[in-house]
């Protein structure tokens, strides 16, 4: 067979291979504000940022962050949830040449201090509202600087200020940083700051992010992409969205910023193609994301299926009095996409929702369904231009299997990740070389391509929970704090499915000989350490965990007795 | 894939006497020599538990994770008294030392199959080596070991359960020609026929085969 049937599904003008120029991602801002310099960049409550003030802007930023010692190759960790300061934020540490560090928002204390440490960043940008958590991580980090701004920056005047009367406080923005000598507003660093930046070298095979992602190997692990990768990502995502003008099209920036999905699709992709993007700081406040929706006219509209399933079961949206007409194109990533919410969206919007496919490690996005073509249900798509993609063998991981047999689906391409952050061991087993010298993604997904070469996911080699808002749980990181309570001895963790698409974590803990806990207790205990997106909903009491013979923890079996009980 | 490993027998049990004045660290122990290095296996006794605490101190989180497939700070009185006090008939199992500097045996790693209750033609196994002596071959000595008693033994297949991510654990069970089905997310059960290829010349199988039956019947020594 053809070694690329997929090619023949392409839409028309979308093309196979792609000429990724050799620049770094700021550049990308820099060249579009040139060509573009009045058009909306960024619009957040209402208040506008142009392509030359956001380029303006992080002049500053990455001129005040060399003042503070950040060279090229440092890594510097930004903890916000959606707001303007993050793109100002991502493209002064890339002008400086040095690595952004994402963390997620909903991160606890603990799991920011892991990332900063494990990536050894100097510096972090903060909002106001993580400042608590920073500051609880500063000791177990390397952090010398924390650069904190408050959302209220990014309003305009009125708004301003009734935030600061209104919501600040109550919200948990306002913090106090008058008797710490290690940390600033963002303000006042920027308005002492000199206009330019010193140049520095910069080469676009740098690392640029460092993406952390969990796994079944313990804590999470920075997937290092360089600018390449996410240049070459963006680059991609652009050429598989015909029909698009440049320079005329609103992006609702939706996901969130801090993983490589929004960053890529939402960001890079508006920021190069000369986008305005619609900045919602909280995707799940459905009621205020409809209200930008209306007020704003998105025509592009990335998300999550529980996202786009939040909006259609809005009483306003059920009710037809949201006019949703303006989107013309949605890309829909992280689980499954049920066809139900795909029809029913697509009724709802006149537009095209489709569902693609990605990892951390790929700067995310590997697959999509064509926009224009043939759209199959309960495939991921086919591989984006530059995308090569193989189903090899499970037991070995070494050789094809045949169209419609399943097996682990391995990628290569420009967007690849380098490897993860200082471990070489990780490293070596997902990223390996085949005798013609390419080296390939093991995603530890198991899928099947069918003679067309669309693919379908049947399985996760890699044990994950996908919890609700399309984020990865790892039952590993949720069990190694279940331990940490002295009044277990033991824990497994499995997803349960909540009904819809997503699944939720339960664990099954075993009390120390004597000891008490309620479930209460335990889920606080776990809520105090871990986001509140991978804290079990429910926990049981075992005197014992379902073991082999030689004492390893059937997890099978847990999830066989949930079954069973579920189904009464 | 890693080149084989060279394996001698160099110290034979099968020369001392059933009356050894020797103590039992020296009596039972066959002494390979792992390229070059010295590796004692012998199979595991109840004198073993506080070694086998001391041990289990020694591994790594992760390591822990991947013999047990759950977080483990620690193993319960009950789980040591399972894992020492078996008959070596229908529970074996193999330990590995070394001798340190200053001449005290220092663990390496345990390996050890269970026979199934409802077939017992059919044996679960299990093996983990100490952080510190990963990537020197001793997991693969240990389940050479493991599988040629488990051979004698009159079992006929293997089965084990492995992080699919755990590279060295798949590869050991590759090259011992397991087959691979998912378990459950991210674990891999694996079938291993016997007799399994086997890396071990006949006279070093003899010898761990003698010490495994002396195990089993010690008052038939």
């Amino acid at each position: 067979m053809e070694p690329r049937p997929w090619h023949r599904h392409y839409d028309t003008g979308v093309p196979t291979s792609l000429d990724i120029p050799d620049v770094c991602l700021d550049e990308l801002l820099t060249r579009t504000a040139v060509k573009r310099p009045d058009q909306t960049a960024l619009v957040f409550f209402d208040r506008v940022t142009t392509f030359s003030e956001l380029d303006a802007s992080v002049d500053r930023l990455a001129a005040a962050l060399q003042a503070r010692g950040v060279a090229p190759g440092d890594r510097v960790s930004v903890f916000m949830a959606n707001c303007p300061q993050v793109v100002l934020a991502y493209e002064a540490i890339w002008r400086c040449g040095a690595v952004v560090v994402p963390s997620n928002p909903l991160y606890t204390a603990a799991e920011f201090a892991h990332q900063a440490r494990d990536a050894g960043s100097k510096v972090a940008i903060c909002m106001s509202m993580m400042w608590d958590r920073v500051q609880g991580a500063l000791p177990a980090t390397d952090i010398e600087r924390v650069i904190v701004t408050s959302i209220k920056e990014a309003l305009p005047g009125l708004k301003r200020l009734l935030f600061g009367l209104l919501k600040e406080k109550k919200g948990g923005h306002r913090a106090d940083l008058s008797q710490v000598s290690n940390a600033e507003w963002l303000e006042e660093v920027m308005a002492a700051a000199p206009e330019k930046p010193e140049p520095v070298p910069v080469r676009a095979t740098d690392p640029a992010v460092l993406m952390y992602t969990g796994g079944t190997t313990g804590l999470p692990k920075g997937a290092t992409l360089s600018h390449r990768n996410m240049v070459a990502n963006s680059m991609q995502g652009a050429a598989w969205s015909t029909g698009l003008v440049e320079g005329a099209e609103v992006m609702l920036t939706a996901i969130p910023l801090s993983h490589s999905y929004g960053m890529t699709v939402c960001m890079n992709h508006s920021i190069d193609r000369g986008y305005s993007q619609v900045i919602v700081p909280d995707a799940r406040d459905i009621g205020g994301l409809l209200g930008v929706i209306s007020k704003h006219r998105p025509t592009l509209f990335p998300g999550v299926p529980a996202l786009y399933s939040a909006i259609l079961t809005h009483p306003k949206v059920a009710a037809g009095k949201v006019d949703l007409s303006s989107i013309k194109q949605c890309l829909s990533g992280a689980a499954g996409l049920p066809p139900e919410i795909q029809r029913r969206f697509q009724d709802a919007t006149k537009g095209r929702l489709v569902e693609g496919y990605g990892l951390s490690e790929a700067s995310p996005i590997t697959h999509c369904n064509p926009l224009g073509g043939e759209d199959r249900v309960g495939s991921i798509g086919i591989p984006l231009p530059e995308t090569d993609c193989r189903i090899l063998d499970e037991e070995t991981e070494t050789t094809g299997v045949a169209p419609g047999e399943r097996g682990v689906m391995c990628i290569s391409g420009p967007q690849i990740m380098s490897g993860y952050w200082k471990r070489d061991e990780d490293t070596a087993s997902s990223l390996r070389s085949d005798d013609a010298g390419t080296v390939w993604l093991h995603t530890g997904d198991v899928a099947v391509m069918d003679e067309e070469g669309f693919f379908r996911i049947v399985d996760r080699k890699k044990d994950m929970i996908l919890a609700s808002g399309g984020f990865n749980v790892y039952p590993r990181e949720i069990e190694d704090v279940l331990v940490e309570h002295p009044a277990i001895i033991e824990a497994g963790v499995i997803g349960v499915p909540t009904g819809s698409a997503d699944q939720r974590a339960k664990a099954f803990v075993v009390l120390e000989p004597g000891a008490a806990a309620t479930a209460d207790e335990i889920i606080e205990f776990c809520r105090e350490r871990l986001a509140r997106y991978k804290v079990p909903k429910q926990v049981e009491f075992r005197d014992e965990l379902p073991r082999t013979f030689v004492g390893k923890v059937l997890r099978r079996e847990l999830a066989r007795e949930e079954d069973e009980s579920a189904g009464g | 894939m890693r080149p084989a490993r060279s394996i001698t027998l160099v110290g034979d049990p099968r020369g001392h006497p059933p009356d050894s004045p020797l103590p039992r660290d020296e009596r039972d122990v066959v002494w390979l020599s792992l390229d070059g290095f010295p590796v004692g296996l012998r199979p595991i006794h109840p004198d073993d538990k506080s070694a086998l605490i001391e041990g289990f101190g020694r591994l790594s989180e992760q390591t822990r994770y991947q013999r047990f497939l759950a977080p483990m700070n620690s193993l319960s009185s009950r789980q040591i008294r399972y894992l020492t006090e078996i008959d070596h008939v229908n529970h074996f199992a193999w330990v590995a030392g070394t001798r340190s500097e200053d001449g005290a045996i220092k663990g390496m790693g345990v390996a050890r199959f269970v026979r199934l209750a409802a077939d017992p033609d059919v044996a679960d196994f299990a093996v983990v080596v100490a952080d510190d002596s990963q990537d020197r071959g001793v997991g693969t000595l240990l389940v050479h070991a493991l599988t040629a008693v488990a051979h004698d033994h009159g079992i006929v297949r293997l089965t084990a359960l492995a992080l699919g991510e755990n590279r060295r654990m798949v590869s050991i069970l590759e090259r011992i020609g397991g087959s691979f089905t998912p378990e459950s997310p991210g674990v891999l059960a694996s079938q291993v026929p016997l007799p399994a290829p086997i890396d071990l010349d006949d006279e070093t199988r003899d010898a761990l085969i003698w010490v495994s039956k002396i195990a089993a019947h010690p008052s038939g020594r």
